[in-house]
């Protein structure tokens, strides 16, 4: 049940099983931007769209990371599979620095880490049956094996994501954006990864659907072991799926620990607000409204953020010192899981705007 | 004469009345029926909420309201009847329907960044809906469209006046869209998924502009959106669409917690809450259809858990029928539930 890598606060009042090592463990992430302007190109400003980000996800887990639009979950996805260059921090994948591996030594690995994306729609090509899909990545790392074995390694893998094997000659025309969101899920699975980045997976489809791939993502995990990091900006998602949770505003982590301490013990104002924002589906539980957290404003530029802590702007709370001091990820409540915030409380608290 | 006098005194606590609405489109495959003969009512002043998934016909039953299909392009047919303070919208002229559209009944879109033009300044386009209307003289427009941006909660309406919709974040956007549609003092406006393209922070302010906006002008609102939670902190009654017809109606407080249709039943119990820790959420299996065909029993039978395969479902077309004080349901066998 120990636990070393950060951050340790988090390993209290969690019962959950898990193994001793994570499979990624990412810290001090920072990933920026030049802004050019002119004929020369010249970098005007730098966005900082990832600032400092460290989290781990652990075998069989799900880690899931929530923000806005612009707080930089996605980026820091596409940091973590590479598929962006990484400014600075470091990345350890099974035990192995990818943070400054070069293009050739990184496809071993992306073997053991598939990304699966938001929109079904554009991210299968409309000209490749559903079978050459799913056995494009076995053919790129010599696993499709003869005819005979390859086929049926497609035919399992589309059995394993709920559909038929006959589904294989079809096209993804032919299909709904739930059905092309499991053929994407079996097109990552097919090299047997330990790692799925799943970035909005069910943001795009019908609500009737999104539970049934949302129960497909647990079920593979169950029986396959594998470990997500699940990106989304609908909270009761990854409240669902997510075994951890990190809160993102503004290329920041500002609250991360277990989904239940997270969703019902938030000590960071921002995820207070957030919370708060969502509207329930029941009438009779819906909060006074109040009592709802209203933010004023709007996120600020990311080529220009505020000082010190970047959610002051927007905060009910804010005192001069979050104007100098950019707050850690500390636990200082000491309740088991840290929020980065000078004033943390366990309630809203203040007068909301 | 009987006849007549009913529907006086029904068009007085009845703003906008829908009957037997249906929208057919010619495609290359074959007829496709969007909206199936729906009908429903919308009283002065409450907002009225349209939830269904994509393809339900939610946006497209609007835009048939609003004669806004255009018949050439698309490929329309409309038929049914509706009633907008007793006219008959379907009977007016292009002329008619343009000084009720932007005027008593406004529309605000979902996109916030396509719904504007781009090389013409916010508060130009604002103020173009009063001076099309002949509500506000020009000379007082600029203050008329300032003294809205104040009330939306735009800052510095003088310097965002003459802004592009590119200088605006999409939160703004929909602040003006607001602004526009409140603009002519309207008896109906019609938002479709108009927080769907935002933040959930910026979703709530929005929506409780809209709140307060309606309350303020005592406007009716007809708010589509998919979103269960948005209608349910919003809306005082609701309309559960799906292929094309609507499964279910009634009283917010009624529909989205004793509801009496499998469909609203089914999609309430798939929705992760945050309250509630599950392993498997229950699922409607299958998808939504695609209407070519449009069925001749109900829409939903082949998804539904109740139907068991029974003859009536397949054959016949449900009703609306009233299963609880104002509330109803279009399913065969709603007692069973």
């Amino acid at each position: 049940m120990e636990r070393s890598s950060y951050p340790s606060e988090v390993v209290n009042g969690d019962s959950r099983p898990r193994s001793s090592s994570p499979l990624l463990t990412v810290k001090d992430l920072t990933k920026t931007f030049p802004v050019r302007k002119g004929v020369l190109g010249r970098a005007a400003a730098v966005i900082q769209a990832v600032t400092d980000v460290s989290f781990s996800i652990f075998p069989g887990q799900t880690l899931g990371l929530v923000g806005e639009s612009g707080s930089g979950k996605s980026t820091t996805a596409l940091c973590i599979t590479r598929l962006l260059e990484v400014t600075s921090g470091s990345i350890v994948f099974e035990g192995q620095e990818l943070a400054d591996l070069s293009r050739r030594n990184m496809r071993p690995i992306r073997r053991n880490m598939q990304i699966v994306f938001q929109d079904p729609y554009s991210s299968l090509d409309p000209r490749m049956t559903v079978k050459e899909i799913i056995a494009e990545p076995l053919r790129v790392y010599g696993a499709y094996g003869g005819r005979g074995q390859g086929e049926r390694k497609v035919h399992e893998l589309l059995e394993k994501v709920g559909m038929n094997a006959s589904d294989a000659a079809r096209f993804p025309h032919e299909f709904s954006g739930g059905q092309r969101q499991r053929i994407s899920i079996a097109r990552a699975l097919a090299l047997e990864p330990r790692l799925l980045v799943l970035d909005e997976p069910v943001s795009a489809l019908d609500v009737s659907v999104q539970a049934q791939v949302t129960n497909l993502l647990r079920d593979l995990q169950d029986a396959m072991g594998l470990a997500y990091l699940f990106i989304a900006h609908d909270l009761a998602v990854v409240h669902h799926v997510s075994d951890w949770i990190a809160v993102m505003y503004l290329g920041r982590i500002v609250e991360y620990g277990s989904v239940d301490q997270v969703f019902s013990e938030p000590t960071h104002p921002y995820t207070q607000a957030l919370l708060s924002a969502i509207p329930n589906a029941d009438p009779t539980k819906a909060d006074d409204l109040d009592e709802k957290i209203i933010l004023s404003g709007e996120v600020p530029d990311p080529a220009d953020p505020p000082s010190g802590c970047r959610f002051r702007t927007r905060c009910w709370k804010a005192e001069p010192i979050c104007a100098e001091v950019s707050p850690e990820l500390v636990d200082t409540l000491g309740i088991g899981h840290p929020s980065a915030c000078h004033f943390p409380e366990l309630h809203a608290g203040g007068v909301h705007q | 004469m009987k006849e007549q006098a009913a529907s006086t005194s029904q068009s007085e606590q009845t703003l906008l009345s829908v009957r037997d609405l249906a929208v057919d489109f010619e495609l290359e495959g074959g007829v496709l029926r969007a909206v199936d003969r729906i009908s429903y009512d919308v009283r002065p002043g409450e907002i009225v909420g349209i939830v269904g998934e994509s393809g339900s016909g939610k946006s497209v039953s609007v835009l048939a309201v609003l004669r806004l299909l255009n018949v050439y392009t698309t490929g329309a047919s409309v038929t049914g009847e509706v009633l907008f303070e007793g006219r008959d919208l379907f009977a007016l002229t292009a002329k008619e329907m343009r000084e009720i559209r932007g005027k008593d009944i406004t529309l605000i879109f979902q996109d916030p960044s396509s719904s504007w033009h781009p090389v013409l300044g916010v508060g130009r386009q604002v103020a173009e809906v009063s001076l099309a209307h002949r509500t506000m003289e020009s000379g007082r427009v600029r203050q008329h469209v300032e003294g809205l941006f104040e009330s939306v909660g735009i800052p510095n309406p003088r310097v965002r006046y003459e802004q592009y919709p590119h200088e605006y974040s999409g939160g703004m956007k929909q602040r003006a869209m607001i602004a526009m549609a409140i603009a002519n003092k309207p008896k109906l406006v019609i938002a479709d998924e108009p927080t769907t393209a935002l933040d959930v922070t910026i979703q709530s302010q929005v929506l409780e502009l809209l709140r307060n906006v309606t309350a303020d002008t005592g406007a009716a609102l007809i708010l589509i959106s998919h979103d269960i939670g948005v209608i349910a902190e919003m809306a005082d009654r609701v309309i559960v669409m799906y292929g094309g017809r609507v499964m279910e109606e009634g009283r917010v407080e009624q529909v989205l917690v004793s509801s009496r249709h499998p469909y609203t039943k089914g999609l309430l119990a798939s929705l992760p809450q945050i309250d509630k820790t599950m392993s498997r959420l229950p699922t409607i299996p299958g998808a939504p259809p695609q209407m070519f065909q449009a069925s001749a029993g109900c829409p939903f039978e082949p998804r539904c858990g109740l139907s068991n395969d029974r003859d009536l479902c397949r054959e016949q077309r449900p009703s609306l029928r009233q299963c609880g004080e104002d509330q109803f349901s279009a399913c065969h066998f709603f007692e069973e539930l």
